[in-house]
């Protein structure tokens, strides 16, 4: 581990980047399908080769079961390794990050349901080094880690469920480690028609020695951020990915394990400062660029996506064409990064909009509440399932309207929008027993209109 | 107006918001949530849909 202080920085004006020549990197892959006998399908995927636009190495975790699964993984990563040999010096890199994975996601949706309740669906982790830095894409809950030095630290933040409630301070990060459903993934390849792939803004700058591991979650689960290190130091990427794959053998391999060790052995144009690496404790860092993470749970379950909700859907900015509200948006998928003091994301248009806006809300909202408590004042009766959900109003006017708020396991799905065609709502992305829908408390007390000062 | 505002949902033990593309916007803890997209909603936290604010609590 030597900063040998001799790469120079490119002369050549920023732009984007530049393939590496193949002996500037390291990079060994080994995938193996653990060590429980109902999971011998390996259903984990990777990948790693030079592309014209840098070196490009993937990870991903097939879900649906058996042969869906692997065929749902090996497809995603053979459609984005197929898009980066098309792409050329000039194209930019996250731009075919990103329409790669939108493309394995449309390629993976194309295979349809596997069974009448469950698609095939994979994660992604993906990333590209080239002159400029490393850029990073992931869709669930594979990660990439980067060893900088004697530290670590995640790069991706998952998109899942436990993830979402540590970050909003409902889960501590050891209650996240043992919870029964952190295994929800909220977003997948294959699910919808759309997929929100997150991009890192900017590529990581590396220098040499900087090591970045691709792993999906059985080795996540079981191999800690700081073994991830102790090993990754020590060892050349290919004996490092074996080490690793048999660290989380040792500790149980309760799923599919894939790792994939790049090593960079010079600098990208953007140097990072040098680090002493020789002297200090090792130092594990949990923020992923600016957020929070958590190392993924050790659970015996399979991913699985996090219950879908049928109904209206928010189709993303780029959709075109009908789509079904199982394929738009029936996969919630985060928001990036805030956390519960959430700072400034005030989308306030101008005055007077709002004003209208305001007025028009105060309509809607009232509708809404008293649609949301009659239908569970219908429904009160029937349901026995726990928690209480009590949405109590300040004091305040609630005047009437148009406009509601749809009790979540509105299962049939009543809401306006394209109507999917028969028992499609239905088929959510689980792969394993779900209970039926959301269960929105028994009894939910609906807002009382308030007399008050509100005009 | 959008005909549905937002969509509420339990899961995973915690309750969850989507904004369905309103006008007016939905507020958790203070800050507008992102259109399509599952935010939760932890228990005692406010929970505004346009002007109205609402105080959610499990029990």
């Amino acid at each position: 581990m030597t900063d040998d202080g001799r790469t120079q920085p490119s002369p050549q004006p920023p732009g984007e980047g530049a393939a590496l020549a193949a002996s500037s990197l390291d990079c060994g892959m080994r995938t193996h399908p653990g060590r429980d006998p109902e999971k011998q399908v390996n259903e984990d995927a990777g990948f790693h080769r030079m592309t014209p636009l840098g070196y490009l190495a993937v990870v991903c975790d097939g879900m649906g079961g058996h042969a869906g699964g692997q065929e749902a993984s090996n497809l995603a990563v053979e459609t984005i390794a197929r898009e980066f040999e098309r792409a050329g010096p000039q194209d930019d890199v996250k731009e075919v990050l990103r329409r790669s994975i939108e493309l394995a996601n449309a390629a993976v949706h194309a295979l349809g349901h596997a069974t009448p309740r469950a698609r095939p669906g994979s994660t992604v982790v993906a990333i590209v080094a080239s002159e400029a830095g490393v850029d990073v894409a992931h869709v669930g809950d594979s990660r990439v880690y980067r060893v900088h030095g004697t530290s670590i630290e995640p790069v991706t933040r998952d998109h899942s469920a436990v993830q979402q409630l540590v970050d909003a301070g409902v889960l501590t990060y050891e209650q996240a480690k043992v919870h029964p459903e952190a295994n929800k993934i909220t977003r997948a390849l294959g699910m919808a028609e759309n997929v929100e792939v997150e991009v890192a803004r900017t590529a990581l700058p590396y220098a040499p020695g900087d090591t970045f591991v691709l792993c999906s979650d059985g080795l996540s689960d079981l191999v800690e951020p700081r073994d991830i290190l102790g090993i990754v130091t020590q060892g050349a990427p290919q004996q490092a990915a074996g080490q690793l794959v048999e660290l989380a053998n040792a500790r149980g391999g309760h799923d599919n394990i894939t790792a994939v060790v790049l090593r960079l052995r010079v600098s990208s144009r953007r140097d990072l400062a040098p680090t002493a690496v020789d002297e200090g404790p090792r130092t594990v860092v949990h923020t992923a660029v600016g957020t929070p993470i958590m190392p993924k749970v050790s659970g015996v379950r399979e991913t699985v996506m996090m219950t879908p909700v049928p109904g209206p859907s928010v189709p993303p900015a780029q959709a075109s064409g009908p789509q079904l509200p199982l394929d738009s948006s029936s996969y919630p998928s985060l928001a990036p990064s805030r956390r519960p003091p959430a700072t400034t994301h005030s989308g306030a248009p101008s005055r007077a909009p709002l004003l209208i806006g305001l007025v028009l809300g105060l309509l809607g909202v009232a509708t809404a509440l008293y649609v949301f408590y009659r239908y569970w004042q219908e429904r009160a009766g029937e349901h026995r399932v726990a928690p209480t959900v009590t949405i109590a109003p300040p004091p305040g006017p609630v005047p009437a309207s148009s406009a509601e708020v749809r009790p979540p396991d509105a299962v049939p799905n009543t809401a306006p929008g394209p109507t999917p065609p028969a028992g499609s709502t239905a088929a959510p992305v689980t792969t394993e027993d779900d209970p039926p829908l959301p269960t929105l408390a028994p009894h939910t007390t609906a807002p009382r209109p308030h007399p008050s000062h509100h005009p | 107006m959008s005909g549905v505002h937002a969509t509420l949902k339990m899961d995973v033990g915690s309750v969850w918001v989507r904004d369905e593309s309103s006008n007016n916007g939905t507020w958790v803890q203070g800050a507008r949530i992102a259109p399509g997209v599952w935010n939760v909603v932890p228990a005692g936290s406010s929970l505004r849909f346009g002007p109205v604010e609402f105080t959610v609590t499990v029990e």
